[in-house]
């Protein structure tokens, strides 16, 4: 056992042109340079193959703005917290929070984020959906942060609008503890991953029980 | 729909020629409309680029796994929102796989990761580990997309320790053949990644 040759001539023979050489060079150096793939296991698979047929944690929104209504009548939330049977036969938490825009976006810009129940790992699954927020160059986004104080605290994931300025069905996770934050915002990351003002802004409901 | 065919044509003489397949940003918008037989085929590709990334940050293959499904999760639920004027199929799902990674990684509670373990990169900053991640998401999806005769014998005489003699008495071609394949596959591979950097 011996490996490759270190000449890339004995490897693909000594007929090949130099400048089809050149090019294979990079891709022989890109493997020599990367460790070997792992072989991902059939549970693996199976487990991800079943992801199309699952029901989303919680329903798809629209279930859960259902249950969020009836929900809410019942506690008479004011900020939109209801309580309904999730899929697996106990309760769970569903919010709405709309994040506003801030004097830095325009004013029509919202968010409308939807968190649904927390998962078996302590995963708080959210999908938003955007609208009124100016389409960015390619190599900027948009990203919902958690906030402490002044402070972007913790990343929630990232967005772009399209040319009308909306997103729709962002899919987000925080496996955070709510209460530990004050604020979701969401702001515009550049390519040297400065932040701008905060553009979008809405209060974080203290709950971490469900 | 839309097809991309893989640019092979530029190499007189080269033995391969174009094979068509479906680019991995048509494949995520059939995902956002639902289309499970996409999703199928971008776990085929982006299974083990996933995992191997997950590896690099994790360091336990548990866990890797776990993040993996998550990312693909994460891949089903969020496909809408991408975008192909705004970035490869590739760069999208390896945003998706980095940022489900690092949410597996902090949800250790009896270890606060402020950053993700990236093992090979012991001694790099972290601007050269996240180039090395991108390089081995970069190699391990495009070998995926590689004829199986190519990456089989890529992979031998990459990563088995094998020399050529020995992966053609493994394989029981001739050497001439796996000479003929290895360069067919290197060609293939340089053009996969000169695509997935754009």
């Amino acid at each position: 056992m011996s490996g490759p040759s270190d000449d890339l001539r004995e490897l693909v023979g000594a007929d090949v042109p130099q400048d089809e050489l050149e090019l294979l060079a990079d891709a022989d150096a890109a493997l020599r340079a990367t460790p070997a793939p792992p072989e991902e296991s059939e549970t693996l698979a199976k487990r991800v193959l079943a992801i199309p047929g699952q029901r989303s944690r919680g329903g798809d929104r629209r279930r859960a703005l259902a249950g969020l209504a009836i929900a809410a009548g019942f506690a008479g939330a004011a900020f939109g917290i209801g309580l309904w049977a999730g899929g697996n036969g106990g309760p769970a938490f569903v919010e709405e929070v709309t994040l506003a825009a801030t004097a830095s976006a325009p004013e029509a810009a919202e968010m409308t984020l939807s968190v649904r129940e927390r998962d078996d790992a302590g995963n708080w699954n959210m999908s938003g959906d955007v609208r009124g927020l100016p389409p960015l160059p390619d190599d900027h986004y948009y990203e919902v942060w958690l906030t402490k104080g002044d402070e972007l605290a913790e990343s929630c994931g990232r967005f772009a609008v399209d040319e009308d300025g909306r997103a729709d069905n962002v899919w987000l996770n925080a496996p955070y503890r709510f209460s530990e934050f004050d604020r979701w915002v969401a702001v515009e990351v550049g390519p040297d991953g400065t932040t701008s003002d905060w553009l979008l802004d809405g209060p974080v409901a203290q709950r971490d029980a469900a | 729909m839309a097809i991309a065919l893989v640019n092979t044509g530029s190499i007189a003489g080269a033995p391969f020629g174009p094979e068509p397949q479906t680019s991995d940003g048509d494949l995520i918008v059939k995902v956002g409309h639902g289309d499970r037989i996409a999703f199928e085929e971008l776990y085929r590709r982006f299974a083990r680029p996933v995992l191997g990334l997950a590896l690099r940050m994790l360091g336990d293959h548990g866990r890797a796994e776990d993040a993996s499904q998550e990312t693909f999760a994460a891949v089903w639920r969020s496909a809408k929102s991408y975008r192909p004027e705004r970035g490869s199929g590739s760069a999208w799902l390896f945003a998706v796989a980095r940022h489900a990674i690092i949410d597996r990684a902090r949800q250790r509670v009896d270890q606060v990761v402020d950053e993700p373990i990236e093992e090979p990169s012991a001694e790099a900053g972290p601007a050269e580990a996240a180039e090395q991640a991108w390089l081995a998401w970069r190699v391990h999806s495009a070998l995926e997309r590689l004829p199986e005769r190519e990456r089989v014998v890529l992979e031998l005489a990459y990563w088995s320790g094998l020399s050529q003699s020995e992966v053609a008495s493994y394989l029981d071609v001739p050497l001439g053949t796996v000479k003929t394949r290895t360069r067919a596959g290197l060609a293939r591979l340089a053009t996969h990644l000169e695509e997935a950097r754009q």
